[in-house]
This record gives C-alpha cells, sequence and structure tokens, in this order.
C-alpha cells in the first residue's frame, strides 16, 4: 500500500519558499551579470580588430560548448586548488552569469545586426562617433527586439539554477533534497519543487506573452 | 578659384575584388557650387559620393576640407558634421519623431542648447512643408514625406555642402515632385550641393555644373548647356536620349 505525505511538504514550506527566494535571487542576478556580459561579448565579436572578435568568439564557443555544472564545479571545488575559495553563492551567480552572457551576446547581436543599416549610415553621415551611433540610434531600437528573447533566456536560467544545488547552493531544489533526505520521502518534495519552477516559469512566460502583445 | 574651394576629391581610386569602380577620380567644389553627376548604373556615382563623407572606403587617393586631407578618427568626425548627406532610402530614424530626427545631431553632436535646435528645426520643417508634423513618428510618413524629414535634419548640421545620392529614385512617382521643389529650396539657401540623380531636366535646371561618369571615370564635366546641347560624344548623346525616354 503506497502512502504519500504530503504533510511533509507542508511543514516545510517556509524552507521551499525560502529556496525559491534564492532561485530567484541567482536568477536575477544572473540575468544583470549575464547582460552586462552579453553586450560586452556582442561588441567584441563585432568588434574591426580582429584580436578581440576572436576573443569574444573563443569565449562563447566554450562557455556554450561545456555543461553548466562542469563550469560550476571548476568554479567551486576547482578554484580552490589554485588558492581562489568562492562560497557556493559566489561560486553559483559567478558560473551563471558566465554561462549566460555567452548566450545572450548572441541575442544582443542579433539585436543589433537587425537595425536598418542604412540608419547607422545616416548618424555616421551627420557626424555621430560610434558610441553616438549605439547609444542613440541602435541601442533604443535594439533592445526592443532583444526582451523577448531575454525574457525566455530569463526563464531557461531560472530552471538551470537547480544545477547548483549540485555546489552545496541551497536553492529550491536543493531544499527539496534536504526535505527528502530526511523523511526518505522522494516523491512529495520533488512535486512541490517542480510546482514551484512550474508557478515561476509561468509568471514569467505570462510577462513575455504580454510583451509579445504589446510589441507586435 | 582655388579660394572658395571647399572640398577636393583627388585620384581616389577604389576596386571591389577585381572590379576597378573608381579610376582616380578628382575634381573640386566650390563654394555654393550646384554639381550633379550623372551616368548610367554602375558607373561608380553613388560610390563616389559615399567616399567624400567616407561612408565608403577608397584604396587610394585623398579628400581635402578647407585644403587640409582628411583620414579618419577626429577629423573625419567633424568632417562629417560639414557635410550633409541625403540617401536614396531616406534612413530616418525609425524610433523617433520627426522634430527629434531633425534635432538629434545638433543637441548631440554640436551640444546645441536644445530649445535653440527646436526653434531652427522648426523652421526648417516648415520649409520642406511639414510644418504641424513635428510630433508625428517619422517612420509612419510616407516616402517623399520622410525624405523631406531627411532633408531638414541634413539642413540641421548647417554644412557646407550636402550630398544627395538619388533622393528621388526609391520614391512613387507622384512623390518625386514635392521632393524636387524642396531640393530646389535648398539650393537657393545657396549650400553647396552633390546631386547624384536620373533625373535629367532636374539636374540641368538645378546644377551650375554636370558630371558625367562612365566605367569609374569622369568622361565630361561642363556646365548644363553644354552637356546637353552640345553632347561630348555619341556615348552621352544616346544617354540623354534614353533616359529623357522613360
Amino acid at each position: 500500500m503506497v502512502t504519500l505525505k504530503w504533510s511533509l511538504v507542508f511543514d516545510k514550506m517556509s524552507s521551499l519558499l525560502h529556496g525559491c527566494a534564492v532561485t530567484m535571487e541567482i536568477s536575477v542576478l544572473t540575468l544583470i551579470f549575464g547582460t552586462i556580459l552579453g553586450v560586452v561579448l556582442a561588441l567584441m565579436r563585432d568588434s574591426r580588430i580582429k584580436v578581440v572578435a576572436k576573443i569574444a568568439q573563443l569565449y562563447i564557443w566554450i562557455w556554450r560548448g561545456t555543461p553548466l555544472m562542469v563550469q560550476a564545479f571548476l568554479i567551486y571545488f576547482g578554484l580552490p586548488n589554485l588558492g581562489v575559495t568562492l562560497s557556493a553563492m559566489t561560486a553559483g551567480v559567478l558560473s551563471m552569469s558566465l554561462n549566460t552572457g555567452a548566450y545572450i551576446a548572441e541575442i544582443v547581436r542579433s539585436g543589433i545586426h537587425a537595425i536598418d543599416p542604412g540608419q547607422r549610415e545616416a548618424a555616421k553621415a551627420l557626424g555621430m562617433p560610434w558610441h553616438l551611433e549605439m547609444l542613440r540610434i541602435v541601442a533604443p531600437q535594439a533592445t526592443k527586439i532583444c526582451i523577448l528573447p531575454l525574457v525566455n533566456q530569463f526563464i531557461a536560467t531560472i530552471k538551470n539554477t537547480s544545477i547548483l544545488s549540485a555546489i552545496t547552493l541551497t536553492e529550491l531544489t536543493r531544499e527539496g533534497t534536504l526535505i527528502a533526505y530526511n523523511s526518505f520521502h522522494y516523491f512529495e518534495p520533488y512535486i512541490a519543487v517542480a510546482v514551484l519552477y512550474l508557478i515561476l516559469t509561468t509568471i514569467f512566460t505570462q510577462i513575455a506573452g504580454i510583451l509579445e502583445r504589446r510589441m507586435a | 578659384m582655388a579660394e572658395d574651394v571647399i572640398l577636393s576629391v583627388k585620384n581616389i581610386s577604389k576596386s571591389f575584388g577585381d572590379l576597378q569602380v573608381l579610376k582616380e577620380i578628382s575634381f573640386d567644389i566650390h563654394k555654393g557650387e550646384k554639381i550633379a553627376i550623372l551616368g548610367p548604373s554602375g558607373s561608380g556615382k553613388s560610390t563616389i559620393l559615399r567616399c567624400i563623407n567616407q561612408l565608403e572606403t577608397y584604396d587610394d587617393g585623398e579628400i581635402d576640407y578647407m585644403g587640409k586631407p582628411v583620414n579618419s578618427g577626429q577629423a573625419l568626425y567633424e568632417l562629417r558634421q560639414h557635410i550633409g548627406m541625403v540617401f536614396q532610402r531616406f534612413n530616418v530614424f525609425t524610433h523617433m519623431s520627426v522634430l527629434q530626427n531633425v534635432i538629434e545631431a545638433p543637441v548631440h553632436v554640436k551640444k546645441v542648447p536644445k530649445q535653440e535646435a527646436i526653434a531652427k528645426a522648426k523652421e526648417l520643417l516648415k520649409m520642406v512643408g511639414l510644418e504641424g508634423r513635428e510630433g508625428a513618428m517619422a517612420k509612419n510618413l510616407s516616402g517623399g514625406q520622410q525624405q523631406r524629414v531627411a532633408i531638414a535634419r541634413a539642413m540641421a548640421m548647417n554644412p557646407e555642402v550636402i550630398l544627395f545620392d538619388e533622393p528621388t529614385s526609391a520614391l512613387d512617382p507622384e512623390l518625386v515632385g514635392e521632393v524636387l521643389s524642396v531640393i530646389r529650396k535648398v539650393a537657393a539657401e545657396g549650400v553647396s550641393m552633390v546631386i547624384v540623380t536620373h533625373e535629367m531636366n532636374f539636374a540641368r535646371e538645378v546644377a551650375d555644373r554636370i558630371l558625367f561618369m562612365e566605367d569609374g571615370v569622369i568622361v565630361e564635366d561642363a556646365p548644363p548647356e553644354e552637356f546637353f546641347e552640345h553632347p561630348k560624344n555619341d556615348r552621352i548623346r544616346q544617354f540623354i536620349r534614353k533616359v529623357e525616354e522613360r
């Protein structure tokens, strides 16, 4: 006879909600740092200086071509061998940001490339230096194009943070695992964790939907 | 004559791969002068125009502004502030209103106080017949209106020279007239102009000088009466006839 103890989940709801908060904190920080890194990488990738473009290309190739979990292991477990010890939170946000930055670089780049080259020429012809052309003409239009894919990237990030439970970071998945370890019940806590992720991602999917309709 | 030369194009050459599109092109642009560049498609007309403000790179030669060579860096940005450009496809800033398009460069490049820039922009928009449309989004205007915004935008920088790159070629036929009449008004303001165009009658009426290009070379440089009444060779005679037949 199978007996499920849902009270396990409800008794520990405050821990699970705390896990949600940590997950969101990591995700938001990752979005901020990842976007900054992504913009820098996108600009480097299109640089006329070949070495700079190559460095960005190499970075994107490595970070997109290796698993996030291995990257997180290297930063959290590997770096101490080189004398750099980071807290789980710092290592988690760092590895997520470095990884997400590579993906956001491609989003930003496609946004920049979508801008009418004629308008960029017009900006140049008016005497605008590169930074003004980017800031005044390209950025306002590219931002609009990038918002939707960025929200989708953010949703992927929320789910990817679960990998950080493997470096002992007590986010949502790890909170579920702790309940499981203490009770030997696995089904109920992981169902609860899954439902909470679903709620988080649904909220942002809805937001993406609203943005999409607004911009259409 | 030499002292009133604003721009000198000196021995500009350019190749796209094996194809040499400009072969040692040289000519001077004098203060207040209106030059029309005519010639068949692919003769290099637009390319030489784009080389003047260096939107297009060139392999050899030199562009002098007020007697000084302009290569790159700061001097290039300054050169571009003195040379306006009007494009075939208008290239208005689609995320901005009509007024914002016109004040953008004066305010952010030249650092003109905003109120001053707005006052001047309103004057220019009146000149191009867009009075009252200041708040409209540029992208919602017709092609002819967009091109008139682009002309006002170029004029707002108080340029010494305005380059027109086939300014009416992308327009519906019924909108060509309104843009040409605005260019006539600009000409009357005394600014120097270089116009690449297929509008023969317009070139004849507005230009002081016609340059005829073929295969990357200027084959004729003459006042309009001479160019049209006494074509230098059969090729030019043929060209004039063909274009007028359209």
